[in-house]
């Protein structure tokens, strides 16, 4: 399959190295330095068990790759204003986009630019990251889980799947991607904002019971949200998630180290979104309007008071 | 007048050298490098118009020092528990301790060891720093500070007390409503320490973004609200006022419990964020942005929670 990867960086890199050396046609579209180490050297990927080289096209301008049957879109959302319309050159008759970003909010970006009809909402569980440029390391391998927005059986899902399970990635079709995107986003969207606000790891965190019940509160109000523009989310989904993140081994969150790094995060996917979407339904969503107060600051790194 | 300062910090110490110039009897209680370098070159006090050194007596012993007129209460509100039962060498019959702590609650803590009668309640209008171990930046053009006996009478001691420090070119109010002074501070200072820690930006900085001015205004509010129901009436206009006072600061200007959560040394956290909190819970009203500031900054305040095993001193 002829599949262009929007954003090479620790999670589309990782899926572009594996696809790649299964055979694929893989284009990454990435700048910089990343781009020149993996032009000279090929990408390299480390996994807890083994590691390898494979040579695969990279480019920063996607009219030189032409229309691809398949793309993932893998950029972090801060930067989807200026990216989304880059991929139009991508765009064939017959091509899919898969987004796999955090949020929920992608496949309607893109769709609008794009056509609804090309998007197919994917969600992914990974941690993976540049070690160095043209360097990924994997700590957790990526599951990937995609779908068709409408619900309808699909001739084009089962084909992806197929080439994504052969280049050894877990991955799962979707009936209902909106409603596992929204449960990785009210997970996602109170993680990345109590801990980049706390400036602590959910695992000393959640030692304090007024810390859980703020993240019970956080994960309501995207609930909420979500429940009022009818996405299909299960009751029980505050407490069970509570003991999902209570279950996980010592990590740190992607924003908190963004933010501690002074890079940009994605506050406006996340906090951001939820009391946006909030508003437009008339859902109050106060713990995240506090979040997003404290947190807005730093949203493009480093404040330039500091 | 015969004072000690217990804990010559960036306020203590700013009033004690100014206390100590004027010829008072002054001991400033500190500990290491700092009481260290007192000891040798004396207390280098920096003003924006000029600054001076001063020669006075420091050590980390009140034993050594004896009853005094005044002792000055200036440690940060976290070492209570410690620096209260260390001044009893320095209390004698006729001895006043003035407390310039941040909250509301110093002075009922002092007052249920040495009695109620004995303390001072004040506050320090003073932004003021250790810059290097025996040296102190005065932030502030004017250093000020209020107090007032808590049944609002005009004494004696107190008219002395005040007259010391103008003598010594402090700033000194008499108050007759020093609750009001005190909550007056936390309905600002509260929200402007806590927001600023939240955000790790100088309140003058985070009021700049819509969404931070509004959260203010929230916390404010809370604390307007909490203070009513506690017996200190707060109306729109105090409200204003608070906003206007954080607006005021400079640029840049870090609160002193974000400078230490930044240093990640200990915070006082519950004089100046737990004390709402507290104080709310009693009078039933709630304080859910209280409530969110308190449950991020817990883990950081016995120091930060990455380091805490490493310097554990301090």
């Amino acid at each position: 399959m002829r599949i262009a990867i929007m954003g090479a960086g620790g999670v589309g890199g990782c899926l572009g190295g594996l696809l790649g050396k299964a055979g694929n046609d893989v284009w990454l579209i990435v700048r910089g330095e990343h781009l020149e180490a993996i032009r000279a050297n090929g990408l390299k990927l480390i996994r807890p068990d083994t590691e390898f080289v494979v040579q695969v096209n990279a480019t920063d301008n996607p009219a030189e790759v032409g229309p691809v049957d398949l793309v993932l879109f893998t950029v972090k959302t801060y930067q989807n204003r200026h990216v989304i319309t880059t991929l139009k050159p991508l765009m064939g008759h017959e091509t899919s986009v898969i987004t796999l970003q955090n949020g929920v909010e992608s496949h309607e970006q893109l769709g609008a630019v794009l056509g609804p009809s090309n998007i197919l909402p994917g969600a992914y569980w990974a941690s993976s990251h540049i070690l160095s440029p043209g360097v990924i390391g994997e700590d957790v391998p990526a599951q990937i889980s995609f779908g068709e927005i409408d619900d309808t059986d699909s001739l084009r899902s089962p084909d992806i799947r197929k080439v994504f399970r052969d280049a050894g990635i877990e991955t799962e079709i979707s009936l209902d991607p909106l409603q596992v995107l929204w449960e990785k986003f009210i997970i996602l969207s109170a993680l990345a904002g109590i801990t980049s606000a706390a400036q602590t790891r959910p695992k000393e965190l959640l030692k304090y019971p007024d810390a859980r019940t703020m993240f019970c509160n956080a994960m309501e109000e995207s609930l909420a949200v979500g429940l009022a523009k009818g996405i299909n989310l299960p009751d029980n989904l505050v407490q069970d998630s509570l003991k999902y993140i209570e279950s996980l081994p010592d990590f740190q969150n992607s924003m908190h180290g963004d933010y501690e790094a002074g890079r940009p995060t994605e506050l406006e996917a996340l906090s951001g979104a939820v009391i946006r979407l909030g508003k437009q339904i008339g859902v109050k969503t106060p713990v995240h309007e506090f979040l997003y107060s404290v947190l807005l600051p730093h949203k493009d790194g480093f404040p330039t008071a500091d | 007048m015969k004072i000690a300062v217990m804990g010559a910090g960036g306020i203590g110490g700013c009033y004690g050298g100014l206390l100590a110039k004027a010829r008072n009897d002054v001991t400033l209680i500190a500990r290491g490098a700092h009481l260290a370098a007192i000891k040798e070159k004396g207390l280098q006090l920096i003003q924006p118009e000029g600054d001076f050194t001063v020669a006075v007596a420091a050590t980390d012993d009140p034993s050594q020092v004896g009853p005094v007129e005044l002792v000055i209460f200036s440690v940060k509100a976290h070492q209570n528990s410690i620096a209260i039962p260390l001044i009893e060498p320095l209390i004698g019959e006729d001895t006043t301790i003035l407390t310039i702590q941040n909250g509301v609650e110093s002075a009922d803590e002092l007052g249920q060891d040495y009695g109620a009668e004995r303390v001072l309640p004040g506050s320090a209008y003073l932004l003021s720093n250790i810059t290097s171990p025996g040296v102190i930046k005065q932030l502030s053009l004017v250093p000020r500070v209020a107090f007032g006996e808590s049944n609002g009478d005009r004494s004696q001691r107190a008219v002395a007390i005040r007259d010391s420090f103008c003598e010594a070119n402090i700033e000194a109010e008499l108050s007759d409503d020093i609750s009001k002074a005190l909550w007056s501070k936390l309905l600002y200072n509260s929200p402007a320490n806590g927001m600023a820690s939240a955000a790790r930006l100088s309140p003058r900085d985070l009021i700049e973004y819509p969404h931070g001015a509004a959260m203010f205004r929230s916390a404010i509010q809370e604390v307007a609200n909490v203070g009513t129901a506690y017996g200190i009436p707060f109306g729109q206009d105090d409200i204003q006022r608070a906003m206007d006072l954080i607006t005021a600061r400079p640029m840049g200007a870090r609160g002193s419990m974000q400078a230490d959560l930044e240093a990640g040394r200990p915070l006082e956290l519950e004089a100046i964020v737990g004390s709402v909190r507290r104080i709310g819970r009693k009078v039933n009203v709630p304080t859910p942005v209280f409530d969110m500031l308190y449950t991020l900054l817990l883990p950081h305040i016995d120091g930060s929670p990455e380091s805490r095993w490493t310097c554990a001193s301090g």
